[in-house]
């Protein structure tokens, strides 16, 4: 797009000195250079909601060793579903593991709807992204950094949440072979790579949530729209996961796959459901992604 | 028949007969034709043993025989129904049709449970497939199992039974391929049981396990069930795999000759050796656990005799019974198929399609984006203007006749200060958001020092903006707000200019304060300083003056014309027209998307074709009044204004004409001056009726 990057080197760059030469671009600008992903963030990371975000995470583990401790031990209570819960307590790595369980499904998907979904809208609310166009930082450079961003803020959100759940789970019920609600364990050090799988594998899945909430974030100018209408369809999708009359309709739906990752927590790794799901999600992300790309590319931007 | 062996519990010489005449085994010698067997895995009635036999007897013969060990069988499971059914067409389409190319499948394939599937909680299978069929002996491991002479009884009355299958709610077993165990219990003082050391690594089980054992009964008959477990790490959890269970009456076996009591010293002779064939099973066990032999005297799912007996089994050795001495360690055969390997479950096609097909989707998408490629060439004999706009026209969106912006031509050069007027709706900041690249025009283009402006365009960055209010991060203090702007722009730090920057903003000590605690007028002056940030080239500053009080409005002043004074642009856009009337240099007016006039100030001022006509009187003209001076030969428009009547004369030399015609209509004119208030000037211009 622009073949006219031709900051001549030495230029006077006098503030008092008369205008310089004409060239396309002023000195020093590089359109590959504008907004570096370090800068981008900085930009989000003192913000509240992060910051809340962060916080959550982090006591959660908290909160739900204190209801354990209150409630007593999950695997006396008798289940017919076989269940991460019964096992909470047998080890560090079992609570690690159950903190994902009851969050996979709702709270991990809210930061990452949070994260791509506000990025673009906040700043088409605050007007500082017609500031950053004209700056100018081009358009798909833009979306890239801002995805890049939102999506490492969201992998940071889920690295954060086992990990402090590790540590927490370890000092609360000590280092043991990970007990896997199927029968069986696994020793510690199998464990970890197991779980960080299940942790990989919960980010692919999130990706289709992450692309949609960008998508709708280049669309509106209110973050609260993009943020809630990813996390919506994104209980649509578990809606329709329960509705067995699609039958093989439901293995396309993104929700089809989200507990797969328990697969890595059998007896046997199992990575067909994880390699379906991530294959759903990583297609509708791509497209939904392009689609953002594309529509902002052409948008008039008027906020 | 089935009555009397039931009653009875043991088939008498009819009934054998007839079972055997009947069983496959009658018929085995005389099968010649190419035999597939399918046999359930959970099935305690047809079991794995008699698809074993079969597969011998009709081997002998020379045909091909497949074995298909399906997942469920009479104890439930998964029956695999569609695969048989697909395997059975297949063979026959095969054998029968003729169809050479008809895939009979593996000669012998085994289903595995491969985990739970996590999509809607059923049991997954797994096939796992060998080239031939390796019987129930294959390869078989040693391991040693230990355990003292134990006593076990059958309590009378055969109850309360130990569970293993229960036939009609086979459910219960599913999950004992998993490890989580179905449900089986075993009564203590019922059973006697003999474990392994922990496994070094794992055994995966394929057949009939085989243990020799010494019995011996106060009866010459014992009827007990022989299982083998397998014990997680921590010895509670055990897992009978399949739910099966051999059920064996031993015979004749030899009485205890000694007095009743006469304990301690035994009847070498007394007891019987015997070796015990276990269920023939697919498992796997993990390193870590144990295989634990279990003999039970009673099981649920079979009827046990009701008289009470007590049962002595101790581990014998394997080489049939030589010698009579107890033992506490014992060989346990363990068949293996290690050649029999699971294929990992096929994954359906659309696992690599859907992704690809999205690639091309998405690269669709991205590549019809840039239908107008053809980026203009630089004018290089624009390089030095720094804004160039050619029929520039917008429509609002959707909309196929309302302008915002129309056929708008005009041009600024280097020094200028120019002053962009119109009305509110004049289309102004549509064309700065134009300019900026924020919009994209319908037609016509923006040249700034030559580049032709586009969303992104690299001679942006020699332009500064700002337009239509400040934008920041509300957390963010003002300096950070700005250090971060300047960052995003990827330039060096050094070409930002930022002290200067701040200098015009004057905001203090408040630059560290969050923006979101700023007044407007302060963000206003933050953003100006952001816009002037880098001492662009060019610009351009939309209502700078609003919410800035007098003296701050002065000094912006000031700064617009030292700025141009630099050799730099600056364009101001404005409806408020007195301040800019003393900053600007030159003045582009616009009225409903349209250019009404571009020029010097002095020269729009000053055309001396405006008069203000002083009328005495505090009565307003009437309007009737007023359109026939509108009306009158000479006269290009009127308008009334505050003091009296606003009129712009077609002719410039025509004043005294103009003045007879007034005196001649009787308006009481006080005086008559060209007309020098650009505000007047400016509703001249735009004929008096924008509002």
């Amino acid at each position: 797009m622009t073949p006219t990057e031709t900051a001549a080197p030495g230029t006077d760059r006098k503030p008092s000195a008369a205008p310089r030469p004409t060239s396309a671009a002023a000195p020093g600008y590089r359109a590959r250079h504008t907004l570096p992903l370090r800068v981008e963030a900085l930009r989000q990371l003192r913000r509240r909601r992060t910051l809340v975000i962060a916080a959550i995470l982090t006591l959660l583990p908290f909160v739900l060793v204190t209801a354990f401790a209150i409630g007593g031990d999950p695997s006396t209570r008798s289940t017919t579903r076989v269940t991460l819960m019964a096992t909470a307590t047998a080890s560090g790595g079992n609570f690690a593991a159950t903190v994902l369980f009851v969050s996979a499904g709702f709270l991990l998907v809210v930061p990452v709807a949070l994260f791509c979904g506000d990025t673009v809208a906040s700043e088409a609310g605050w007007s500082s992204l017609r500031y950053l166009l004209a700056a100018p930082v081009p358009r798909a450079r833009l979306l890239l950094s801002k995805l890049t961003v939102g999506l490492l803020f969201s992998a940071a959100a889920m690295v954060l949440l086992p990990l402090v759940a590790l540590g927490v789970g370890t000092a609360a019920y000590g280092w043991a072979p990970l007990q896997l609600p199927t029968g069986g364990a696994l020793p510690a050090g199998e464990a970890l790579p197991r779980l960080a799988v299940v942790v990989g594998y919960i980010f692919v899945s999130q990706l289709v949530t992450a692309a949609l909430a960008f998508w709708l974030s280049t669309l509106t100018d209110a973050p609260l729209g993009a943020v809630g209408g990813a996390v919506g369809l994104t209980i649509v999708g578990n809606v329709l996961d329960q509705v067995t009359a699609l039958e093989n309709w439901r293995d396309f739906l993104p929700a089809h796959w989200q507990y797969s990752w328990a697969d890595a927590l059998q007896p046997q790794m199992e990575w067909g459901g994880m390699i379906q799901g991530s294959a759903v999600s990583v297609a509708y992300a791509v497209v939904l992604v392009a689609m953002a790309f594309r529509g902002f590319a052409r948008k008039d931007v008027v906020s | 028949m089935y009555e009397r062996v039931a009653v009875s519990g043991k088939p008498d010489a009819a009934a054998r007969a007839l079972l055997e005449a009947r069983s496959p085994s009658a018929v085995g010698d005389r099968i010649k034709v190419p035999t597939l067997i399918m046999q359930g895995r959970t099935d305690s009635l047809f079991t794995l043993g008699q698809a074993d036999a079969m597969q011998r007897a009709i081997r002998k013969n020379g045909a091909p025989v497949d074995v298909d060990w399906i997942a469920g069988g009479h104890d439930g499971g998964d029956r695999e129904t569609a695969r048989v059914q697909a395997r059975t067409r297949a063979w026959f389409d095969r054998y029968l049709k003729g169809d050479k190319r008809a895939d009979t499948g593996p000669a012998f394939r085994i289903s595995r449970t491969g985990g739970v599937d996590s999509t809607d909680g059923t049991v997954r299978l797994r096939g796992a497939s060998g080239d031939r069929y390796t019987g129930l002996d294959n390869a078989p491991r040693r391991l040693e199992l230990t355990g003292r002479e134990q006593r076990f009884a059958n309590p009378a009355g055969a109850g309360p039974p130990a569970i293993s299958a229960v036939p009609g709610v086979g459910a219960l077993g599913n999950l004992s391929a998993l490890g989580t165990g179905g449900l089986s219990l075993d009564f203590p003082g019922q059973y006697a049981h003999f474990d392994t050391a922990p496994l070094r690594t794992p055994v995966h089980l394929t057949g009939s396990p085989a243990v020799t054992v010494r019995i011996s009964a106060g009866s010459p008959e014992a009827v007990f069930f022989a299982k083998l477990y397998d014990v997680g790490p921590d010895g509670r959890r055990q897992v009978l795999p399949s739910q099966l269970v051999t059920p064996y009456r031993i015979e004749n076996i030899e009485p205890d000759k000694r007095a009743k009591g006469a304990e301690g010293t035994k009847d070498a002779r007394a007891g019987k050796t015997v070796r015990l064939r276990l269920p023939v099973v697919d498992h796997d066990f993990a390193a870590g656990h144990r295989l634990r032999l279990v003999l039970s005297a009673t099981d649920l799912g079979y009827a046990s005799p009701t008289e009470p007996a007590t049962y002595t089994v101790s581990l014998g050795d394997g080489d049939g019974g030589t010698s009579h001495a107890p033992k506490d360690v014992g060989e346990l055969s363990v068949p293996t198929a290690p050649q029999v390997r699971s294929a990992s479950a096929p994954l359906p096609a659309w696992t690599w399609a859907l992704p690809a097909a999205a690639v091309v989707i998405a690269a669709l998408l991205l590549l019809t984006t840039r239908r107008r490629t053809a980026a203009p060439v630089p004018d290089p004999s624009l390089a030095d203007v720094p804004l160039r706009i050619s029929d520039l026209s917008k429509r609002y969106a959707k909309s196929a006749d309302r302008y915002a912006v129309r056929e708008l031509s005009f041009r600024v050069e280097k020094g200028q200060v120019l002053g962009l007027l119109g009305p509110n709706g004049a289309g102004k900041t549509t064309t700065l958001r134009m300019l900026m690249g924020l919009i994209r025009p319908d037609e016509g283009e923006i040249r700034v020092f030559g580049q032709a402006i586009r969303p992104g365009a690299p001679v942006l960055s020699r332009v500064g903006a700002f337009v239509e209010g400040a934008g920041f991060l509300p957390h963010l203090s003002g300096r950070a707000n700005l250090d971060l702007y300047w960052q995003a722009t990827g330039r060096p730090a050094a070409d930002a200019h930022i002290d200067e920057a701040l200098e015009i903003a004057g905001l203090g000590d408040a630059l560290q304060r969050a923006v979101r605690t700023y007044s407007q007028g302060m963000r206003q002056r933050l953003a100006i300083a952001q816009a002037m940030l880098g001492l662009p080239d060019l610009l351009i500053l939309d209502e700078p003056t609003n919410g800035l009080d007098p003296p701050q409005i002065r000094e912006m002043r000031d700064v617009m014309t030292r700025y141009a004074a630099a050799g730099r642009t600056v364009i101001v856009s404005s409806h408020l027209l007195s301040e800019v009337e003393q900053s600007c240099t030159h003045l582009v007016v616009m009225d409903r998307g349209r250019l009404v006039q571009a020029g010097p100030v002095a020269e729009i001022i000053g055309s001396g074709d405006a008069l203000l006509v002083g009328v005495a009187g505090s009565e307003p003209l009437s309007d009737a009044l007023v359109e026939k001076v509108a009306a009158l030969p000479g006269v290009a428009s009127a308008a009334r204004a505050d003091e009296g009547l606003l009129v712009r004369l077609a002719d410039p030399d025509g004043t005294p004409r103009l003045l007879a015609d007034l005196i001649r209509m009787e308006i009481p004119v006080d005086r008559v001056g060209p007309h020098r208030r650009l505000e007047d000037a400016f509703l001249t211009l735009i004929g008096g009726d924008a509002r």
